[in-house]
């Protein structure tokens, strides 16, 4: 571990390093390349910018809107995925009934659906809510669905051989072996979640992140909404992180480095 | 001969025993997607007696770990019929242990907890039961493996790890599908060892399938050769070479003539087996 840190050319420094100079050579662009702040302000003014938004509090309240719109949609999203996926995948009548809808709903683009949703829920939280959940609903479910497809033939003999009974069997076998992919689907659904949430308030909110970034954009604080941005990959980011810790913690049985998961 | 006239496999098992297992006319076809019947046994018989430990030889694809499937009440037969005791078989039995070709270990699961898997889908979680599992990890050499996971083990112990599991349901019969097969040749030869420990202290009827005929052998108080196209049984050798063995059986001369005369059966059906 010493010799690690020590290791300038490990991948992490490595990546901070390449951040180290691209921020340098965006900052010199902007100060000695005659670019207006108004089409792409410094590094160093996004900071200060960052800083005056926390400092004055004015970012708090849109940032506790966007914030409960993420965590709520999240949840109702994840909840209802993983109940629609268990019922597809563990009752046959469900499957046939339901299926070919969820495949036809998916196919609509949910960006698209949004102005509607707005339409039909407020323009407060609830419109956001529906809208993120209804975007991390789906790779859950296909994560859930694709999960039990995945149980082991081999293993679900033996579950049958040594006498286990059809709960059993789903408890002890199927529903562990399903979570490595449903944590792939969280791990998707997590980023987009934000997304969700964002397109929400771009199409009518009253509050929130993306609420301000339309205010700043139709200002021209192009500043402002670079500093939103930043806000939203980190809680994007850390949304990430913590699906992906409470993943590796869940399943720790796969010993390789899970493929990174993102959503295109 | 090198028998001794009291060696264990003469007394207990030729002589004395009853058959525990009917194998009659089992015929089994399977239809592949392309709609073709593959005949996967044609018309085997086989009686197992109590306590015997039968090996099962042939190339691959000659229908054995499909008559290890219908034993182990996994598949159906397409004609024919299987008997336990007298009774007909109808699916997996609670006095049946099974080892397949894979540990296929829960991996989510601890080593003492997938030795437990038995008892604990009987909701049998007593001190008692617990113990036992730990004087079986104890006995295969695995006792400071009980609260590692699978992934922590290698291949050969996470096979241990699973005979304890199988035994662990105290079965009168344990079936086996190539168990060792995956493992390198001196893994193996310990692991031989210990299974025939193990079925010298607790008597077990043991089928035992392998595609290596010194394993048969070794093992074995009878071998069954099966051949492919439509996998059949092609002849049964007794073994006459008294237990207990060890892996210096291997150097004994009889040990050589009937690993020769298994030899020699499947080289007369040779244009199916090289074929392979
Ligand atoms: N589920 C199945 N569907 C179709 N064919 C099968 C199936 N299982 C086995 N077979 C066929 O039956 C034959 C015997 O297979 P198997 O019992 O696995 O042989 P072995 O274990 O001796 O290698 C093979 O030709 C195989 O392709
Ligand atoms: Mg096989």
């Amino acid at each position: 571990m010493k010799n690690a840190r020590l290791n300038l050319m490990s991948p992490s420094y490595q990546v901070f390093g390449l951040a180290v100079v691209l921020l340098a050579v965006w900052e010199s662009i902007c100060r000695y390349g005659h670019v207006s702040p108004l089409v792409l302000p410094a590094p160093s003014g996004i900071v200060v910018r960052l800083y005056v938004m926390f400092a004055e509090g004015a970012v708090w309240p849109h940032l506790m809107v966007t914030l409960t719109e993420v965590l709520i949609g999240f949840g109702i999203g994840i909840a209802s995925g993983l109940v629609v996926g268990a019922l597809v995948s563990l009752v046959p009548a469900v499957e046939k009934l339901v299926y070919p809808y969820l495949v036809a709903l998916q196919t609509v683009p949910k960006v698209a659906v949004a102005p509607l949703l707005v339409i039909w829920f407020g323009y407060g939280l609830t419109s956001k809510v529906v809208i993120t959940a209804l975007i991390c609903f789906f790779p859950i479910l296909v994560s859930v669905i694709s999960g039990f497809h995945a149980t082991d033939r081999d293993q679900l003999d033996m579950m049958k051989a040594y006498g286990a009974t059809t709960l059993q069997t789903l408890v002890r076998l199927r529903i562990p072996s399903a979570l490595v992919l449903i944590f792939a689907g969280l791990e998707i659904a997590s980023v987009l979640a934000v997304i969700g949430t964002i397109v929400g308030e771009f199409v009518g909110a009253q509050a929130g992140l993306g609420y301000l970034i339309m205010t700043y954009n139709f200002n021209l604080d192009v500043t402002g909404v670079f500093a939103v941005l930043i806000i939203l990959s980190a809680i994007g980011m850390t949304l990430h992180s913590v699906t992906r810790f409470a993943g590796r913690r869940y399943i720790f049985w796969i010993r390789r480095e899970p493929v990174a998961v993102m959503p295109h | 001969m090198l028998t001794s006239p009291l060696s264990a496999s003469d007394e207990t098992v030729q002589s004395r025993s009853r058959t525990l297992i009917t194998i009659e006319n089992v015929e089994k076809k399977f239809v592949t997607h392309s709609g073709d019947v593959v005949t996967a046994l044609a018309r085997v018989s086989l009686d197992i007696r109590e306590n015997e430990f039968v090996s099962v030889v042939g190339p691959s694809g000659c229908g054995k770990t499909t008559l290890l499937r219908i034993l182990a009440g996994l598949s159906s037969v397409t004609s024919g019929e299987v008997r336990f005791d007298g009774d007909r078989l109808r699916g997996p039995r609670s006095d049946v242990g099974i080892v397949f070709q894979q540990a296929l270990l829960l991996p989510w699961n601890t080593v003492l907890d997938n030795v437990l898997l038995s008892p604990h889908l009987r909701n049998d979680r007593s001190e008692k039961t617990r113990r036992r599992a730990e004087e079986l990890l104890t006995f295969m050499g695995l006792a400071e493996f009980a609260r590692k996971y699978p992934f922590e083990l290698s291949g050969g112990m996470q096979q241990r790890v699973a005979i304890c599991r199988a035994l662990m349901r105290e079965p009168k019969v344990l079936l086996m599908d190539e168990p060792f097969g995956a493992l390198d040749a001196m893994t193996r030869e310990s692991l031989n060892v210990e299974l025939m420990r193990v079925c010298s202290e607790e008597k077990k009827t043991v089928l035992f399938i392998t595609h290596s005929i010194p394993e048969a052998v070794l093992l074995g108080d009878r071998v069954v050769v099966m051949s492919p196209r439509p996998g059949r049984i092609s002849e049964i050798i007794d073994v006459d070479i008294a237990r207990p063995r060890s892996l210096k059986t291997m150097a004994n001369k009889r040990f050589g003539e009937i690993c020769d005369q298994i030899r020699t059966i499947f080289g007369s059906e040779a244009p199916m087996v090289t074929s392979l």
